[in-house]
């Protein structure tokens, strides 16, 4: 939301700029298993969003990090320098940091950590191209690498964004979109569970407007989550020891 | 009735049954509302002999060294009386990005006899195979067959010790004897 008028007019006779209905996704694709030296990856695409991540562990924390109880859960969010159309900073920004604790939150509340005491789990996600709707590509990423992984999960995590641009409401908004919209509301669930893990909000929304946004993103995060399946059974059926 | 049949393909949350049905076992775990469900990805084994629902697949878990597992690391570190074992390999291989550290303790050294100083039976950078007792944080022990030093280099020059039939080892390159409380599975013999 940078404000300012937008090039191409956002909503026009039920269409957004790129064609697409209110509640029509853009095309997404994800693969399971992309990289050799993690112990889980997962790349995923939203349209031109382009995110890898890796999982590691659990592996031996730091000795002053260690918890008694639980393994500790670390994420980090990272914009490659070229995922953006001008070259970004590749130190840890603001907006990066805030990422990396949201999307660590959403998953601390999935993850069986109880399981590892005194390990760490890593989670590194790295976005290759940046076109809206990074963190919720990033946390469908990191959830899919953790499962890769083995490691324990109540349930996958699957995020979308909803938002609402010329006062209508949108879901899986792009970059444009979101610089010129009037809010932005990424959320992230667990489907089996019935539950939200992420739910962030900027602009404003009335309250009819914001139960309509829950409802469009549940539908979105549902279709999200049944392509975060496919994309694991593919790899399972690849496993040969099975 | 389970929601699932045997041999299914599950991946993590999905609903497997409910907690009168079967017991969660590996790869599983109950949710707040009595239903099993899936942890990992993998293929459902309904064990219905025992009651016992699980999910094979790649786990953290299983990779991860438990009790009394059999583990092959180095010496990182020591002191007269405990040492810091790294920990690479495990029953299950290698360990992909898990490695661990591990404490030998002068107790739980030796399988026979007795150690004045852990100096005695190993050195920095001995390439050993021992057995987990607890952990993480793991404690280890040399006590149980087959466990011991595997490899070990001079102390004086750095090259290979090969293990004489007296015990000992022997430098060939600079003819320096050492001790070792070494493993039968020792790599270098001479002949």
């Amino acid at each position: 939301m940078s404000g300012g008028k937008s090039p191409v007019p956002l909503f026009k006779d039920g269409k957004r700029h790129d064609g697409r209905g209110p509640m029509d996704l853009r095309p997404i694709e994800m693969k399971v298993g992309v990289l050799n030296n993690a112990n889980g990856s997962a790349w995923v695409k939203f349209g031109r969003t382009e995110v890898i991540a890796a999982a590691y562990g659990p592996r031996e924390p730091p000795k002053f990090m260690s918890l008694p109880d639980r393994a500790l859960l670390r994420c980090r969010y990272h914009m490659a320098p070229f995922s953006t159309d001008e070259r970004k900073n590749p130190a840890p920004s603001r907006r990066e940091i805030e990422l990396s604790k949201v999307i660590r939150e959403a998953l601390e509340t999935v993850v069986l950590t109880h399981l590892f005491p005194r390990t760490v789990i890593d989670v590194f996600v790295e976005v290759i191209q940046a076109d809206g709707g990074t963190r919720t590509a990033a946390i469908t990423a990191a959830s899919l690498a953790l499962a890769d992984a083995g490691i324990p999960m109540k349930d996958l995590v699957a995020g979308i964004a909803v938002g609402k641009v010329d006062g209508h409401l949108v879901l899986d908004i792009d970059q444009i979109e979101d610089n010129y919209g009037e809010a932005d509301m990424p959320v992230a669930g667990a489907v089996n569970l019935d539950k939200v893990v992420l739910l962030q909000l900027n602009g404003s929304l009335t309250p009819e407007e914001f139960n309509k946004a829950m409802y469009m993103a549940w539908e979105g995060i549902k279709k999200v989550y049944a392509l975060q399946k496919k994309a694991l059974e593919e790899k399972l059926r690849k496993e040969v020891n099975l | 009735m389970p929601f699932v049949r045997n041999g299914e393909r599950v991946i993590p949350g999905q609903k497997l049954c409910v907690i009168e049905e079967l017991t969660p076992g590996k790869g599983t775990y109950e949710d707040e509302n009595g239903i099993v469900r899936a942890a990992i990805p993998g293929v459902v084994r309904l064990d219905l002999m025992n009651y016992v629902v699980e999910v094979k697949g790649k786990s953290a878990d299983q990779e991860l060294p438990s009790g009394k597992d059999i583990v092959i690391g180095y010496v990182l570190g020591m002191r007269d009386e405990v040492a810091a074992i790294k920990i690479v390999k495990s029953v299950h291989g290698v360990l992909k990005g898990m490695v661990f550290t591990g404490a030998l303790h002068i107790s739980q050294a030796s399988p026979r006899g007795y150690l004045n100083t852990l100096y005695d039976g190993y050195r920095p950078g001995d390439i050993v195979k021992l057995k987990v007792l607890s952990g993480p944080p793991y404690v280890l022990s040399a006590k149980g067959n087959r466990l011991g030093v595997i490899l070990a280099h001079c102390s004086n020059c750095g090259a290979p010790l090969y293990l004489r039939k007296d015990g000992n080892l022997k430098c060939k390159r600079c003819g320096n004897t050492e001790k070792r409380v070494t493993s039968v599975d020792y790599v270098l013999r001479e002949r």
